[in-house]
């Protein structure tokens, strides 16, 4: 009997927590998992095993989002410019970066992204409508569609 | 009497280290907000003048007033790529990409004294800027930020970056 109520308490404290609203979104939040979920539930890491990331909302509906995987070679030529193509490719499928404003819906379970600058310049202009989620200090943001296939998961931990 | 001066001196270099935090963190809460990018001028060794993003490029800067930064910017006229699938750009999409674009993010911290700003890059999409700091004299004036930068990441020449305090 004490087993069953704990394990409801637990129940009902897992359930608020997962459906909590997001009052304000307004932080700073670094990168825990970025995972695409194919059709059969397999997750993909789309930013390899240790990826970095950093999201920054201002309170006045501005965000930047950067996410780059981990060990990216360095470009041997010392600039920008005069990479690899090896190089290049590392750096554009290892990392994503975008800017704009957002916008969080009065229900405080969706966010809209107004991407206005992207290295990734198909989404330029776009908008990215996004299922929040908020348990503790941890966000997690659906993507719809990911590149890799089926949808993707965007975790993040609050920094306070 | 040494004593007690001691303590005077001690208890001054506290007031000025306190104080000196301060005026950082009042500075810090100064700059916060949301920039947009205004230019990005590179000058070579020769005098001869670029702009590394292209004319209007697309740029974002935020600043926290607890001290982190991220920068996002990109050319206005980066080509989408024709597969749709960033993992499937063809080389010329990715050259243009990795030659027109940057973005970096990590903490920042003001000197006063010296009028400069350093970005302590934690991760940039230019591998090479990972873990480095990067020092830049700057002014603010009428939510314009401007800072120099002495080597610029593409090639060689120094850049004077500028932004403006979004409404």
């Amino acid at each position: 009997m004490k087993a069953l109520i704990a394990a409801s308490m637990l129940a009902i404290v897992a359930a608020g927590e997962a459906s909590a609203q997001v009052k304000s979104l307004a932080g700073t939040y670094a990168l825990v998992t970025a995972n695409a979920i194919d059709q059969t539930g397999q997750i993909k890491p789309m930013y390899g095993a240790s990826p970095r990331g950093m999201l920054l909302m201002s309170s006045d509906g501005r965000y930047t989002l950067t996410i780059v995987a981990s060990g990216l070679p360095k470009f041997m030529a010392g600039t920008r410019h005069n990479s690899t193509p090896q190089e290049k490719e590392a750096v554009i499928d290892g990392s994503i970066a975008h800017f704009g404003t957002y916008s969080l819906a009065e229900t405080g379970r969706t966010v809209t992204l107004t991407v206005q600058g992207s290295t990734f310049p198909n989404w330029e202009g776009t908008r990215i409508t996004m299922p929040v989620s908020v348990a503790g200090d941890l966000y997690k943001f659906r993507l719809g569609k990911s590149e890799l296939g089926g949808t993707a998961d965007l975790t993040f931990r609050k920094a306070k | 009497m040494y004593q007690a001066r001691l303590v005077t001196v001690a208890a001054s270099a506290i007031c000025l280290a306190f104080a000196t935090g301060q005026a950082a963190a009042q500075s810090m809460k100064t700059l916060a907000g949301a920039y947009a990018g205004v230019s990005f001028d590179q000058t070579d060794a020769a005098g001869k003048k670029t702009e590394i993003f292209g004319s209007n490029p697309r740029a974002m800067l935020i600043l926290t007033a607890d001290g982190r930064y991220s920068i996002v910017v990109a050319r206005a006229t980066l080509p989408k790529f024709a597969s749709n699938s960033r993992v499937k750009g063809t080389s010329e999409e990715n050259a243009a990409v990795v030659s027109g674009s940057l973005a970096h993010f990590g903490k920042y911290s003001l000197d006063e004294k010296d009028k400069t700003i350093t970005f302590h890059v934690e991760t940039a999409t230019y591998p090479n800027w990972d873990g480095i700091p990067q020092k830049r004299p700057f002014t603010l004036k009428g939510g314009v930020l401007n800072y120099k930068v002495a080597t610029v990441s593409g090639g060689t020449g120094s850049a004077s970056v500028t932004w403006k305090r979004l409404k």
